[in-house]
């Protein structure tokens, strides 16, 4: 029987494309985590800032739930997202076969997917509030919340894409 | 780093900054969910000296005249009786208004928050719970037949 054998530079290769994934993994898991939490907070600045009359103190404290675990998520995922996308933009400027790659592509096409199902899951749930005027300002801020950040998330996704495929 | 990415990359960080601000600046301090705590054992306090104050009335035939009375009364099979602040130590104050009624003061940290109402029930709207308080002493009048306060008149009037 023959076995195959690797050469060094093979098994370079492969170990440079698994830290290649790992990276993208890292960079795009951050920066998934860091929208939805970011968000999260801002429903909650919205909701206080809206208070439909005046409350006390610990009222309008009460009104949304407590940040605190989305400013710790936040406090650890936006660094994380910023060094390892930092990390990732010069692997993809240095290796450009890392950017029409399979793996990239298939990242990138799940995240898409993924915000595309993240947005019409969410926005339906604030129009009902929107359109049966309960809270309806603060309906349409959160729907222009999520419009604003996934939308900026999708058009990058895109151009990526784009980019990937066009290579 | 490629324009997309750059301008990408500058509007999370800008995100995430604004986020982390905006939560600090938002989060509930510690000693509100402490006074919270506190009030709600002020509370259940007060609940446990009515039952017992129904039960010492059952068998006496009379209200008491102070709270020592109601610790001398044996109820086997239940927890001592909080008689007194857990925060100050203070004694709540009970007073006989009639021999069919009474009342327990506390001093509370909080004002009560109202209670969410959902839409379709409207009609609770403007009811509010019995055990509604406002922040600073807050007496709650109860019958000797019931562990639930009587409604407050003066309910949503400031009190110190």
């Amino acid at each position: 029987m023959i076995v195959p054998m690797r050469d060094a530079s093979e098994e370079s290769d492969l170990a440079g494309q698994i830290a290649d994934g790992a990276l993208v993994l890292v960079a795009f898991a951050s920066l998934r985590v860091t929208l939805w939490h970011a968000s999260v907070v801002a429903f909650r600045l919205i909701d206080l800032a809206l208070a439909p009359e005046p409350l006390t103190i610990a009222e309008q404290l009460n009104q949304a739930s407590d940040p605190r675990w989305s400013v710790s998520i936040l406090l650890v995922t936006l660094p994380v997202f910023l060094i390892a996308f930092r990390m990732l933009s010069a692997r993809l400027e240095n290796n450009p076969s890392l950017h029409h790659g399979k793996f990239f592509v298939l990242v990138l096409a799940l995240l898409v997917l993924d915000t595309i199902m993240t947005v019409v899951t969410t926005i339906p749930g604030f129009l009902v509030s929107f359109l049966s005027e309960t809270a309806a300002l603060s309906s349409l801020l959160k729907i222009a919340t999520i419009a604003t950040v996934y939308g900026a998330f999708f058009a990058y996704l895109v151009c990526e894409l784009r980019l990937s495929v066009s290579q | 780093m490629s324009d997309a990415r750059t301008t990408f990359a500058s509007f999370v960080a800008a995100l995430g900054v604004c986020a982390i601000v905006g939560g600090f600046f938002t989060m509930e301090p510690a000693w509100i969910g402490q006074a919270q705590q506190t009030d709600l054992q002020r509370q259940r306090d007060l609940s446990a000296i009515a039952n017992a104050i129904v039960v010492f009335k059952h068998k006496q035939d009379n209200l008491p005249y102070d709270l020592s009375k109601l610790a001398e009364s044996p109820r086997p099979g239940t927890a001592p009786l909080a008689l007194s602040d857990p925060e100050t130590g203070q004694p709540y104050d009970y007073t006989r208004v009639t021999s069919h009624s009474y009342k327990l003061c506390a001093a509370f940290k909080l004002e009560t928050l109202p209670t969410p109402t959902a839409p379709d029930r409207t009609p609770t709207r403007g009811l509010p719970s019995p055990w509604t308080h406002s922040a600073g002493t807050h007496c709650f009048v109860f019958d000797d037949q019931s562990t639930t306060p009587l409604p407050d008149p003066t309910q949503g009037e400031a009190r110190s």
